[in-house]
């Protein structure tokens, strides 16, 4: 019997939830929480398997709440249910020990799914989530596309022009074309002005 | 004054001696003079030419003339004659001058005509021969001075007067500095004003005394041996004479005399001259018999007298006057006679020779002798009336020299006047000038510097003003805008919280009804819980656009990139985000007008621009942030590039005007647009963290 806890601002999804779940028999609802006071409370007494997370609540939020819970009952698995889709939220909850992430607009098998996997000690992450997350890993930090205005002030380094006379000519500050400058040997991976002209060459840049 | 009276019972004509005085010693200073220059022309340093031309027979014949004065009149004359030739002869060009400046002063003596003729020779010779010595160039004011006393004899005042001033000139020019010579032409200055007391005034006193006390300071410098020493006595003499004071008068005519015997200067013509002077203050006095004793010493010199006839002619003439004032008419007329048999009265006519003849003229009249009388009182009236013409002229030219001396004395004077106030008057003005000037240059400083301070002080207070209603505006802008934005997060949060919640609700109670009723094959009722799932991620999304939470609690990069990622998911654009720079928090006002720049400019790239591909990148860096938005697109209508406003370009334009953005919109070459846009980091920008 899988022993689940739900926290949730909302009494009609802690209905909704509770429903759900009571569908499934071996699954069984422990507690059901409106506010962080009152779950770290129901928590104290009884600590279930799996605990169904809101993060936007009155008091205090679900990330805070997550870290605490994680350490202090390290045996809760607990699984963010919520409205909020952005990457950094989902990645902040599974550095604050939480093992799942959910919007709310889940299917409920697929939630019922994802308690299962999550009680058997693996992850899971809403799919959608899961698939920008992985785009998000695999894109580097590293700014590797060239602008045109870059190849523009390449060419116009190449014309021996200076970063002032380029300034002028281009109507903008001398910080922003040092900017750039600095931006064109990081992305071409040069360190002066002789290399950069090299690799421009090379890439056909100019 | 009263001795000019020309009263013909008296014969004051004769009597009056201030024109004879001068006239007597006239003669006398001409022999003078030409001893003085023929000591120069022995002094060295004269041209001398070989050949039988030889400058020392020339000298020769002027040192033997000068020897023969008192001795043999005639020869001194023969002497110069052939010096005058000899000079020409051999073209000597000094001693031509200084022979006929001889000739000319030997002949003043004899005919005023003669010695006219040859100094104004002499002047001539010497204008086209300009010597070359100093010797030749000095004899020419001799030459002045003949003509001076020559003019003078013959009542050509003017004429005189003239030549008299060139002298008086050359002296006061420092020309001659021999004080012999000075003493000279002082002294004859002195007389001829002496003579020139026919104006009322005595203007002539000051003019006399002046020449006086000239002569005196010459003379200082002097030896006693000089000819000319002492010659102030006689000038004193004279003066005291034509005064009307007699007896001091001829206590310097005695002292003159005494002097000059006790240096062993005098001789016979000096004596003569002396002594009918002294006679003629008798004579004045009506002291016949004095008088007469006078001119009986005068003419018991008359061997020595060759060389001056005047004085004897005069000397008989004054004895007949004497005579006749003795009633001794015969003796009167016989002196007369005598006077005339010796020497021709033509070549000497004067006021004296014309005096006489009417005291002849008197003295057949009064012997009842009605014929000679009538016949010489003729010949008086005759020689007396053009005297007295030449008397008028003489008169009227004396007072017009004497006033233009004065004239040209107070024209000098009136001229330094004018120069001395014009002076003054210019140096007032031009104190005048430049205190002005000075004083508006000042006041011009002063007003340039009030009027920059002003105008500086009103730039700044414009400035001011402008900054000042910058801020307000952009305040304002801030003010609105926030409150927007404020409103917005309000209605997102309730959307997302309350009605979103509510609809993930209702949802999941449909799922169960789903689950409970196995309605999974009921597309109506699965058509209602997808059209129910939808509104829900709708209303999330709406609620995100409206106030993306991630901004305020990721950040801008992280929003961005989450905006960046969901945005292209649904359409077929695909969007590079990429930063550059370490990456560093703003203030969340900043952020979140960046934000919603980005958001309105990638929806415009997604909306309008048709591209595959986009580009945006963020550069952080100390001073500066800068982004760029490229797309591979269609680029933007021109319209929009021109006027820069639609499509919420000018929400933009006002988000970035509080932050102190700039943007630039531009179509790049090979299609597509560029949207870029740097924005200085200020103080207010950056997070206060």
């Amino acid at each position: 019997m899988i022993q689940i806890a739900i926290a949730d601002d909302h009494a009609l999804i802690l209905n909704g939830l509770q429903k759900i779940i009571a569908s499934h028999p071996d699954m069984q609802v422990t507690g059901a929480y409106m506010n962080g006071e009152s779950l770290l409370g129901g928590l104290a007494l009884q600590q279930p398997d799996i605990l169904l997370l809101d993060i936007q609540m009155p008091g205090q939020n679900g990330i805070e709440l997550a870290g605490i819970i994680h350490k202090k009952y390290p045996s809760v698995k607990i699984i963010a249910l919520t409205n909020i889709e952005v990457l950094p939220q989902v990645k902040k909850m599974m550095r604050q020990g939480c093992s799942g992430y959910f919007l709310k607009d889940v299917a409920p098998d697929e939630l019922i799914c994802a308690i299962r996997s999550v009680y058997e000690g693996e992850e899971a992450v809403h799919e959608r989530l899961r698939k920008e997350l992985t785009r998000h890993f695999f894109t580097s930090d590293h700014p590797t596309v060239i602008t045109r205005r870059e190849v523009e002030i390449l060419r116009l380094i190449a014309d021996e022009h200076t970063n002032p006379e380029i300034a002028d000519k281009l109507c903008i500050s001398l910080h922003t074309v040092e900017n750039h400058r600095n931006r064109i040997l990081q992305k071409l991976g040069v360190k002066n002005t002789a290399g950069l002209i090299r690799k421009a060459i090379e890439q056909g840049l100019i | 004054m009263t001795r000019r009276s020309f009263g013909p019972r008296y014969g004051a004509p004769f009597v009056c001696g201030e024109t004879s005085l001068p006239f007597i010693y006239r003669l006398l200073m001409i022999p003078l003079l030409l001893a003085c220059l023929v000591l120069r022309a022995q002094e060295p340093g004269v041209v001398i030419r070989s050949g039988p031309c030889d400058t020392a027979e020339v000298d020769r014949c002027l040192e033997r003339s000068r020897q023969l004065v008192e001795v043999h009149d005639d020869s001194v004359a023969y002497y110069l004659r052939m010096a005058v030739q000899q000079s020409y002869h051999c073209n000597f060009h000094d001693r031509i001058i200084i022979s006929l400046t001889e000739l000319a002063a030997w002949h003043f003596g004899h005919s005023t005509d003669q010695a006219i003729r040859y100094a104004h020779l002499a002047i001539r010779e010497h204008q086209q021969r300009s010597p070359t010595s100093k010797r030749g160039g000095q004899i020419i004011y001799k030459a002045y001075n003949v003509l001076a006393k020559s003019y003078e004899t013959r009542g050509m005042i003017d004429s005189s007067a003239y030549y008299y001033y060139l002298l008086n000139d050359v002296i006061e020019n420092g020309t001659i500095t021999d004080p012999e010579y000075a003493v000279a032409v002082y002294s004859q200055l002195a007389l001829f004003w002496l003579n020139s007391h026919w104006d009322v005034n005595e203007g002539n006193v000051e003019a006399t005394r002046f020449f006086i006390e000239r002569s005196k300071a010459a003379e200082a410098y002097l030896k006693d041996s000089s000819m000319q020493a002492y010659m102030s006595y006689l000038l004193q003499g004279a003066y005291y004479f034509c005064v009307g004071r007699y007896d001091s008068s001829r206590y310097y005519y005695h002292a003159f005399l005494a002097q000059r015997q006790r240096a062993g200067t005098s001789n016979a013509t000096w004596e003569a001259a002396i002594y009918l002077n002294i006679s003629e203050t008798y004579l004045a006095e009506n002291n016949t018999r004095e008088a007469i004793q006078y001119i009986r010493q005068t003419l018991a010199l008359r061997d020595r007298l060759a060389g001056a006839p005047r004085y004897l002619l005069l000397a008989r003439l004054y004895l007949s006057k004497a005579y006749y004032l003795e009633k001794s008419y015969h003796k009167s007329i016989a002196a007369f006679e005598a006077a005339f048999r010796e020497t021709s009265g033509e070549s000497m006519l004067g006021k004296e020779v014309i005096a006489a003849y009417q005291t002849v003229s008197n003295a057949y009249e009064a012997l009842n002798m009605p014929q000679q009388a009538l016949a010489y009182k003729n010949t008086y009236i005759q020689l007396h009336d053009s005297l007295m013409k030449k008397d008028k002229l003489d008169l009227m030219n004396r007072l017009q020299m004497k006033f233009r001396v004065a004239e040209k004395d107070k024209a000098l004077a009136e001229q330094k006047l004018i120069i001395t106030e014009s002076e003054n008057d210019a140096r007032r003005k031009n104190s005048l000038i430049a205190a002005v000037s000075m004083l508006t240059v000042f006041l011009l400083i002063v007003f340039i510097l009030w009027q920059r301070s002003n105008r500086h002080k009103q730039h700044l207070q414009q400035k001011t003003i402008n900054n000042f209603q910058q801020k307000m505006e952009i305040a304002s802008l801030n003010a609105t805008i926030n409150g927007a934005e404020k409103e917005r997060a309000r209605i997102a949060r309730e959307l997302h919280d309350g009605i979103g919640g509510l609809l993930a609700a209702a949802k999941m109670n449909f799922e169960m009804v789903k689950a409970t009723y196995h309605l999974h094959n009921r597309t109506d009722f699965m058509d209602g819980l997808s059209l129910l799932s939808e509104a829900a991620t709708e209303l999330r999304k709406t609620a995100h656009n409206m106030m993306p939470e991630i901004l305020l609690q990721e950040g801008l990069v992280e929003a961005v990139s989450h905006f960046c990622s969901t945005v292209a998911r649904n359409s077929g654009t695909h969007i590079h985000f990429q930063t550059s720079g370490a990456i560093r928090a703003f203030d969340p006002n900043f952020e979140l007008a960046v934000y919603r720049v980005i958001q309105e400019l990638v929806h415009n790239v997604l909306k309008h621009a048709a591209a595959t591909e986009a580009i945006i990148q963020m550069g952080f860096s100390e001073d500066v942030f800068d982004l760029s938005i490229e797309d591979n697109g269609i680029g933007m209508p021109d319209n929009i590039l021109s006027v820069r406003s639609g499509i919420g370009l000018k929400s933009i334009a006002e988000r970035l005007k509080i932050i102190h953005g700039k943007m630039d919109i531009r179509n790049l070459p090979g299609g597509g647009a560029g949207i870029y846009l740097e924005i200085n980091l200020q103080k207010e920008n950056i997070a206060t963290l």
